[in-house]
């Protein structure tokens, strides 16, 4: 067999990496952007709420055992009010699904199988060799690894974006329902969690303000007390930050999950799009040239 | 306004109210108004955080669903490497036959 057979079906294997490039194109820019962005948006607020909830298990208890005290009350047993441990563990277990999908879609986005692909191109151009017999230039041969590698990216590339496409639209009613519900939950005027906790600061705010009136003599009564105003305070401090931010967090986490949605399904390319496109045209088209194909 | 708002704002009322009286007696009645109010407060919250943590289940097992299928397109991209070296394997063992083939 003369090496020009040999060039040809090879030079028209690199022919068809331009088609190859725009019918299996991946995805754009802008929704690498918009995963990035999502991705970053549910890391924080999955960790935010992981974080902060069981710290509004053990606020409600302190504020609550302060209050009894202060009034004497013999009901100790539901100190945690609705903080109890499964309540909270299941919102946890919600935050963590939030922070794991965010990460899983990034590594998605990020896993180019770039290492592989180049060590299965290099296997395949040995292979090829071996039944062809040596009959292209080494140049020749890179350039066949090239075309191989470059194809097994773009089909890789338009993979991640099919699992996007189908993933993404289907978990979005969840996202958004678990941004609301915690939303509601850090909110203290919510009817959920954050609203019993804004009652407890409440309860022993008026607890503290008697037992003030009271005039406490003795150096461990006033002890307590002040220590009991500082935890309202700072408890109080914390609830407010923590609801502001919840709000401004997990809305920011919706946008972001409809950004991402959109820019899925809309296949409008950006002029940024088009640029690293030909980027990738023009890595294939020096290998093409090694080839000498026309 | 809210439910919600109405009553923490109710419940702030209260408290201004507390702080702001220098009798003590008054100091308690009001209190006891305040008890009354976080008593359906907490009644209110009960109810919702229970139908809150049924739907925090369910999304959380919807999520955790989407997230097996991640999972499942990751193992499917790292196939496609996989395959390349399954046709340089093949492209192998077609030249070993040939050279037997033309040795036979």
């Amino acid at each position: 067999m003369s090496s020009f057979n040999h060039v040809r079906p090879v030079s028209r294997l690199l022919a068809l990496v331009p088609a190859l490039a725009l019918a299996a194109c991946g995805l754009t820019v802008a929704q690498r952007s918009a995963v990035g962005q999502f991705a970053g948006a549910s890391a924080a607020s999955g960790e935010f709420a992981a974080s902060e909830l069981p710290h509004m298990r053990e606020a409600a208890i302190n504020l609550d055992a302060a209050s009894a005290v202060l009034r004497g009350r013999t009901d100790l047993g539901k100190l945690a009010g609705p903080f109890t441990p499964e309540v909270i563990a299941v919102r946890v277990a919600a935050a963590e699904a939030l922070q794991s999908y965010g990460r899983l879609l990034q590594a998605l986005v990020e896993d180019t199988q770039q290492a592989q692909l180049a060590a299965a191109s290099s296997h395949f151009v040995a292979s090829f060799k071996n039944v062809a017999g040596k009959s292209l230039s080494d140049g020749q041969y890179q350039a066949l690894g090239t075309a191989v590698e470059v194809i097994g990216g773009f089909i890789v590339e338009r993979k991640k974006k099919e699992a996007l496409m189908q993933i993404v639209p289907q978990v979005k009613p969840d996202v958004d329902k678990l941004c609301d519900l915690f939303i509601a939950d850090f909110s203290g005027t919510g009817l959920q969690l954050g609203q019993q906790l804004a009652a407890d600061i409440d309860a022993l705010t008026a607890d503290l303000s008697i037992a003030l009136a009271e005039l406490p003599r003795s150096f461990s009564d006033r002890s307590f007390v002040v220590q009991a105003q500082a935890l309202v305070d700072r408890e109080n401090a914390r609830a407010q930050a923590n609801s502001a931010h919840a709000k401004d967090t997990f809305t920011r986490l919706k946008q972001a999950n409809a950004q991402l949605a959109n820019v899925l399904a809309s296949e409008t390319a950006s002029i940024e799009d088009i640029v690293a496109l030909a980027k990738q045209v023009q890595a294939w088209a020096s290998a093409r040239q090694a080839l000498g194909a026309k | 306004m809210t439910l919600g708002e109405m009553l923490a704002s109710f419940s702030r009322q209260l408290v201004d109210l507390i702080q702001s009286t220098n009798d003590i007696v008054r100091k308690r009645q009001l209190r006891d108004q305040l008890d009354q109010l976080h008593t359906l407060v907490g009644q209110l919250v009960d109810a919702n955080v229970n139908r809150a943590t049924t739907e925090y289940a369910a999304a959380t097992q919807g999520i955790q669903a989407d997230i097996a299928a991640i999972q499942n397109a990751q193992q499917d991209i790292a196939k496609i490497a996989q395959t390349i070296d399954a046709i340089a394997k093949t492209l192998n063992a077609l030249e070993q036959l040939a050279k037997k083939v033309a040795a036979a």
